[in-house]
């Protein structure tokens, strides 16, 4: 197994930073997959905090790209890694990084080898070396962090921006701790948090409804009335840290639910993708 | 004690206050004749911190007034030190940047005799903010005594303000190194990390974080900060060893010096052996730190500090000392290896006082009494030599000033020095042409010719003497650069201008109002006064006019 990655641009790895964080603010740990074609970071926790499926295309990212999988049929790289170790290793270069220099090697245990290259106030160059332990997944844990099925769902919304999203949902959490996300055809999102003195919603209007192209489901959205809303109960605290970690400024998020089954988050940028799928509270 | 600080020099005290209270919980004040002494020591005893600042850094110094009861021996034992807790002080320096901005004089007086200790902040449009403690001597202390024992200097031939009878002893290495090179060190560990090891060799010096200390240190992240020995002003290693000490207090330190722009001297000999920093300007400020070292090195890596390095020195003359070198690091791992096993592997932070009490008699050096002299005052014949010569580094700040010739024995020069000091403070209370004469013969001291050490070369990079420039007028143009020299060097026409737009204004309706807040320490009395501000303070103002 080889993997040795460069880039030269400092855009590039802040942009780097901004993913690895917001990843790190939803987990402590999660598999770095590496292939030819791409690399993903991925969770696979359906109770506790939700599968995180963040696919990148390395040529967004380095300038140079070079891997070598565990064999040829299966080239590709599993990895166990902190993201917020990665981060926090990254973050030296933000400042004036020359080069960033990322490897795999092995110490006294396999490490994912981050060399930064910093020019100094005397114009030479200082060398720092973060060496971040990962544990190399066998072949047989690999089945477990494949992309997550999309199943159908009742309907796909454009969420608004997600600041004001997120100022929302922290004043909400004052509240009470779960809340009933939905929406309807009509373009309308409800956030709706009960207690036992108040009931308080916030409606968004006027969003996009986003039709999901999958053959079969062509007739069924003319079969539902407009105005009926589909939600699904999540804890505040786990729509709050996805919220809140989204360093990235995605150009659009798409919010799907299945009523009382699934909600299933879906961000979109250029150069990279983030699925989060939230546990759903069944009560 | 009564001192005047300028606004412009404020942000280093301030800076100074704040690293100093990452240091210990509470900061020693030491008013003596060669300036204003500031030291704190942690709980552990393992990190040291000393800063003087001179009367130069000062509008307006004396140690000792008239009537506040405090021993008027010259000698550094017999002077006070009273403490104050480095909380209370930190209040008042809270954001030493924007005390530089909004405050224009801080004075601090100290009454002996009924344990006060007075901040006054005279801040713009006119407001003064006193800070005074309560009278308790929990808070302040006014001691008669050194209460740290191990801080009394052993003797004069000491570095200035070294604890423990610290002894550079014969073959320490030598870096010295340019603050701002390692600013990156103090942002690029993780917050959390508590030591780092420098790892020096001729050809690189390395920065890594501890993680022996770790439940698995396999599972931590690894870093590591190679520099180059070219990012150093001067980098001189005797033997490869490697040091490991205590992050959170090397950041502070980095951090002031990086505040007052002065190259820092970084001085070590081995693993277990305390390490130094130091930095000093001409005159106006000099800072000394001591940190202990790890001593539990695990073999595989001791082993490798045995090894004397024999290539690529810079200096010539020093070759002479490389045994010195190579055998005092021997006995030192010999020394740490004993006390591991003595005192076990838990216990981590041994105090330096253990170690560097031993005095070089106890027989550790194994080449005798003539290697032992040659360990303690090495570059004695190297006037000329660019080798740091260590007398020089016992010396006080005031020394490089004196006419002393370079032979004068230790004892003597000390002497001369103090007397030196007094007259550069009396300076700043003449007039003039005295102070002329003064700043004219300070300049054309046989020091300034010797030119012996790159420090005081590196000082002269700094900045150009400019004739008829008072003590702290040079201070501000070498720490605030030249656009804020400018500045500072018209200070009096400022001065003036303060005392003047004092008095259009006392046409104005008075406004008296005083604040006192319950800060549990020291109570603020915040006196809003237009006219009234300025018995004592015009007074000072105009102490030059």
């Amino acid at each position: 197994m080889k993997f040795r990655a460069k880039t030269e641009e400092i855009s590039n790895i802040e942009q780097l930073i901004r993913v690895c964080g917001s990843i790190g603010k939803m987990t402590q740990l999660c598999v770095l997959r590496i292939s030819e074609q791409n690399m993903f970071f991925i969770l696979n926790d359906k109770v506790v905090h939700g599968g995180v499926w963040c696919q990148m295309n390395p040529d967004n990212f380095f300038e140079e790209y070079r891997m070598e999988g565990l064999s040829e049929e299966s080239n590709e790289i599993y990895l166990e890694v902190s993201p917020d170790e990665i981060v926090q290793a990254l973050k030296t270069g933000t400042y004036a990084a020359k080069t960033l220099k990322v490897k795999l090697t092995k110490k006294s245990s396999p490490c994912l080898t981050f060399e930064i290259e910093l020019p100094s106030q005397s114009g030479r160059i200082q060398t720092f070396i973060h060496d971040v332990p990962v544990n190399v997944l066998p072949k047989r844990l690999w089945s477990d962090y494949k992309e997550p099925l999309v199943p159908q769902f009742d309907i796909s919304v454009a969420m608004p921006p997600l600041k004001s999203l997120k100022s929302v949902t922290e004043r909400l959490k004052n509240l009470g701790s779960y809340m009933e996300l939905s929406a309807n055809h009509n373009g309308d999102m409800r956030m709706r948090v009960e207690t036992e003195q108040a009931t308080v919603s916030v409606n968004f209007k006027d969003l996009e409804i986003v039709h999901v192209d999958n053959g079969s489901s062509q007739s069924q959205p003319q079969n539902r009335m407009m105005g009926r809303f589909y939600g699904a109960k999540v804890d505040i605290k786990n729509l709050l840290m996805f919220l809140s970690g989204q360093l990235v400024n995605p150009s659009r998020i798409i919010c799907n639910i299945m009523e009382n089954r699934a909600i299933h988050c879906f961000l979109i940028q250029e150069d990279v993708s983030i699925q989060y799928c939230m546990p759903v509270i069944n009560n | 004690m009564k001192c005047l600080i300028p606004g412009s020099n404020l942000k280093v005290f301030g800076k100074t206050v704040h690293a100093l209270s990452r240091f210990g919980d509470d900061i020693y004040l030491e008013p003596l004749e060669k300036g204003l002494a500031l030291k704190t020591v942690n709980s552990s005893r393992s990190a040291f911190a000393y800063v003087l600042f001179s009367p130069a850094f000062f509008i307006k110094y004396q140690s000792r007034s008239p009537g506040d009861g405090l021993a008027s021996g010259d000698d550094e034992e017999e002077s006070f030190r009273c403490r104050i807790t480095a909380k209370s002080c930190l209040r008042i320096f809270k954001s030493p940047t924007n005390l530089e901005k909004n405050v224009d004089r801080c004075l601090i007086s100290l009454d002996a005799q009924e344990c006060r200790l007075i901040f006054q902040l005279n801040c713009r449009h006119g407001i003064t903010k006193t800070f005074t403690d309560i009278p308790k001597t929990e808070t302040l202390q006014v001691l008669p005594k050194d209460p740290i024992t191990s801080c009394r200097f052993k003797d004069s031939t000491c570095i200035t303000g070294f604890p423990w009878g610290f002894n550079l002893g014969g073959g320490f290495i030598l870096a010295i190194l340019v603050a701002r090179a390692l600013g990156i060190v103090s942002t690029s560990f993780k917050p959390q990390q508590e030591e780092v090891t420098m790892t020096v060799n001729p050809t690189e010096l390395s920065f890594r974080n501890y993680v022996e200390d770790e439940a698995e240190p396999g599972r931590v992240t690894h870093s590591e900060l190679k520099l180059p020995p070219q990012e150093f002003s001067e980098y001189r290693i005797g033997v490869d060893t490697e040091v490991t000490f205590c992050l959170k207090e090397f950041k502070a330190i980095l951090s002031l010096s990086d505040t007052v722009r002065l190259p820092l001297n970084i001085r070590f000999e081995t693993t277990g052996k305390p390490i130094v920093f130091s930095f000093e300007s001409e005159g106006s400020l000099e800072g000394t730190f001591v940190l202990a070292t790890l001593a539990d090195i695990g073999a595989s890596q001791s082993s490798q500090q045995t090894q004397p390095s024999t290539s690529q020195r810079k200096i010539s003359g020093r070759s002479h000392t490389t045994k010195p070198s190579a055998s005092s690091a021997t006995t030192g791992r010999k020394r740490s290896t004993k006390h591991a096993d003595r005192e076990g592997q838990g216990e981590r932070s041994r105090p330096i006082k253990e170690d560097v009490e031993f005095p070089d008699e106890t027989g550790w050096h194994p080449h005798g009494p003539q290697e032992k002299g040659n360990n303690d005052q090495p570059p004695r014949t190297s006037a000329g030599s660019p080798v740091f010569p260590a007398d020089r580094l016992r010396l006080p700040p005031q020394d490089m000033s004196a006419p002393q010739d370079i032979s004068t024995p230790q004892g003597n020069g000390v002497k001369e020095a103090v007397s030196e000091v007094n007259s550069t403070f009396l300076a700043n209370f003449m007039g003039d042409a005295d102070q002329e004469a003064e700043e004219h013969r300070l300049r054309t001291s046989p020091i300034r010719d010797r030119g012996s050490g790159a420090n005081s070369d590196d000082d002269d990079d700094d900045f150009d003497f400019v004739p008829n420039t008072p003590p702290s007028k040079k201070f501000k143009s070498m720490f605030f650069g030249s656009t804020q020299s400018q500045a500072a060097g018209s200070s009096r026409d400022v001065e003036e201008n303060a005392a003047e737009s004092q008095n259009p204004e006392s046409s104005l309706p008075t406004l008296t109002m005083t604040m006192t807040t319950s800060l549990p320490v020291f109570p603020t009395c915040y006196t809003f006064l237009r006219e009234r501000i300025s018995v004592e303070d015009l007074s000072s103002l105009l102490y030059r006019q």
